[in-house]
């Protein structure tokens, strides 16, 4: 059961994919690219502060791409059953829980595969140059951190659309609503009580969300391949 | 009187555009016979002149008189409060004054309790005012006003009090020690955080800065540029090696090669002449210490720390001492234990850049785990 979902949602996404695992692959020789000079040869490794302040100018890309992987992964896991209205599923003898657990485990499965592929990026790349003395690289740590925010996205992603686009676009529309008309709520309450002057509602939820406990806290940390 | 004011200037320019016009109007034969005329005509109009500038400056400094009276009639209606909080004196909206104090109080138990005294504190008075509506509190001095709006946080405000405190006594420290103000650049009272301050060591090229990482107290006097005796040429060397000071001279941008250099800049760099190197950082760079102020700072404010009540005090007694005597003189160490100790805790604070990515993979495990919960109860459709 387990093979065939795992089959028939590759089916679905190989393309995506497929570019997916190059730019993966491919993201951290390019952040480097540049950096130093190649392993071995004179004066190599003169430039620690150039490898720092440089690679934070690709930071932004490796948390994206997380997000938009998992985010792509998870609503392509679901678009067949909808688009079918859910028959192949039915005439199978599994309870419901079942098969979305399997197909969950078939998608957590693909998207380790974008993760391998940074991994193996991040040890070519930083095998490609001479670190100076003071720097490291983190490649292990940052493909595992790649792995999670990617996973933790797939399965907020997949859970919604697990219902129906309805509930999807309720919960979306909700988050959303919450975030934009959050402030505007806040102000009036502003006007009554003192707490809301001090209090930011909205600001205090994406706080937590991203730097608390909420489950984005680990897009939030450091994605430096190579720092002190 | 401003309406007239304004109506007189209004007219004068009209009528020196009129003045114009008429000028320019005339058919093309009768232009000498016009231009005959324009003479008296633009003297009739720089005569105006004076009266248009007289009458903007009145009504400029009308317009300031009556913001001036409207501050002050707003100052006279708002109600304030002072009080004094260690050295400094606070005055705020009376009914923010329980939660300034109660500010100040934190921000000066936990930062500036060593002060004994400041001159630059008893000169200035600090306006606070965490509010979006701020009443006019005028203090004489743009670093004693603290305004934030309400949105602002807490840390923030803290933050704000903190940085308002130690830029005002930093006045004391570029008053009676220009030397020492000259080398942190910066405010002790403040100093960046430990870890910024290992990064910069960390990622710095130098001989120097390499060395006291690794333990080396020597070299951290060095790199912290506290050896005065020693000359420019001498403290190059300390700081980089050969290589180093060609790799800084071939890092100068394109402009300040063509400015400066050109041939020298290509002796040193392609032909790795390294006297022609030194000659250059020499003469064109004011400072190539290796490490910022801010690393520095974060000395100062070690040693004020160690030297406890009186060290600020002590650290500006002898306007005539060097940076090392005088950092000596404020921690109550020789430079030595002063040195090793900062390393210490400078080495302690090596950011851990990826220490949360276990503990927060768990914790989007544990979400994942969740969000699988939700997927797997959803009734959009069942058969058992």
């Amino acid at each position: 059961m387990y093979r065939s979902m795992l089959f028939l949602h590759w089916k679905q996404i190989k393309h995506f994919l497929t570019l997916t695992v190059l730019v993966s692959f491919a993201l951290p020789l390019a952040a480097v690219n540049g950096l130093g000079t190649p392993a071995g040869s004179e004066g190599a490794g003169v430039e620690p502060y150039r490898f720092v302040t440089e690679f934070q100018d690709w930071l932004f890309v490796f948390p994206l791409l997380a997000l938009a992987i998992g985010a792509t992964l998870a609503l392509s896991a679901w678009n067949w059953d909808h688009r079918m209205g859910h028959v192949y599923a039915l005439s199978l003898p599994i309870t419901r829980w079942e098969y979305t657990l399997q197909k969950m485990l078939a998608g957590v499965t693909l998207l380790t595969v974008p993760a391998l592929a940074l991994w193996l990026g991040a040890h070519v790349a930083t095998a490609t140059i001479t670190l100076p003395e003071g720097l490291r690289a983190y490649p292990d740590e940052l493909a595992i951190r790649y792995f999670f925010a990617i996973l933790v996205t797939f399965a907020l992603f997949f859970a919604m659309a697990a219902g129906t686009i309805r509930t999807t676009a309720i919960v979306v529309g909700a988050v959303v609503g919450v975030m934009f008309f959050g402030a505007i709520a806040n102000d009036l309450l502003a006007d009554h009580y003192a707490f809301f002057e001090r209090v930011r509602m909205v600001d205090a939820f994406v706080d937590w969300m991203v730097n608390g406990t909420g489950p984005f806290g680990v897009i939030s940390g450091s994605w430096s391949l190579i720092d002190v | 009187m401003a309406r007239f004011l304004r109506r007189l200037g209004s007219s004068a320019v009209g009528v020196g555009l009129g003045l114009a016009f008429g000028a320019l109007v005339p058919a093309h034969g009768a232009f000498a016979h016009a231009h005959a005329q324009e003479a008296p005509l633009r003297a009739k109009l720089d005569s105006l002149r004076p009266l248009l500038e007289d009458a903007r400056a009145a009504l400029d400094a009308r317009e300031a008189r009556d913001i001036e009276a409207a501050r002050l009639a707003a100052a006279a209606a708002a109600t304030v409060d002072t009080f004094m909080v260690g050295l400094v004196t606070v005055v705020t909206p009376v009914e923010q004054a329980g939660l300034a104090r109660e500010i100040f109080q934190i921000v000066w138990a936990e930062h500036f309790a060593v002060l004994e005294r400041s001159r630059a504190l008893d000169e200035t008075v600090v306006s606070f005012q965490w509010s979006d509506e701020p009443v006019p509190i005028h203090v004489g001095s743009e670093d004693g006003a603290v305004e934030l709006g309400a949105r602002a946080r807490r840390p923030q405000v803290e933050a704000a009090v903190r940085g308002a405190i130690a830029s005002i006594v930093s006045r004391d420290l570029r008053r009676s020690h220009p030397d020492l103000a000259a080398w942190v650049r910066g405010d002790p009272l403040r100093p960046s955080p430990l870890e910024d301050a290992y990064r910069s060591v960390a990622a710095t090229q130098s001989r120097a800065t390499r060395g006291c990482l690794a333990g080396d107290i020597a070299a951290c006097e060095h790199a912290l540029d506290l050896r005065e005796e020693l000359d420019v040429r001498e403290r190059l060397d300390a700081w980089y090696t050969p290589d180093e000071r060609r790799a800084l001279v071939a890092g100068w941008s394109d402009a300040q090669r063509s400015r400066f250099v050109g041939p020298s800049w290509d002796r040193c760099v392609l032909a790795r002449a390294y006297d022609v190197c030194d000659t250059l950082l020499t003469e064109f760079r004011s400072d190539s210490s290796p490490l910022p102020g801010s690393v520095r700072e974060t000395l100062l404010a070690y040693a004020i720390e160690r030297g406890g009540a009186g060290a600020w005090e002590r650290l500006l007694g002898d306007p005539e001492a060097g940076v090392r005597a005088a950092l000596v003189e404020a921690s109550g160490m020789s430079i030595t234990e002063l040195l090793v100790g900062w390393q210490t805790r400078l080495v302690a604070h090596r950011p851990e850049t990826f220490q949360d990515v276990m503990p927060a993979g768990a914790l989007s495990l544990l979400w994942t785990l969740l969000f699988a919960a939700f997927a797997m109860r959803s009734t959009r459709w069942r058969f058992d």
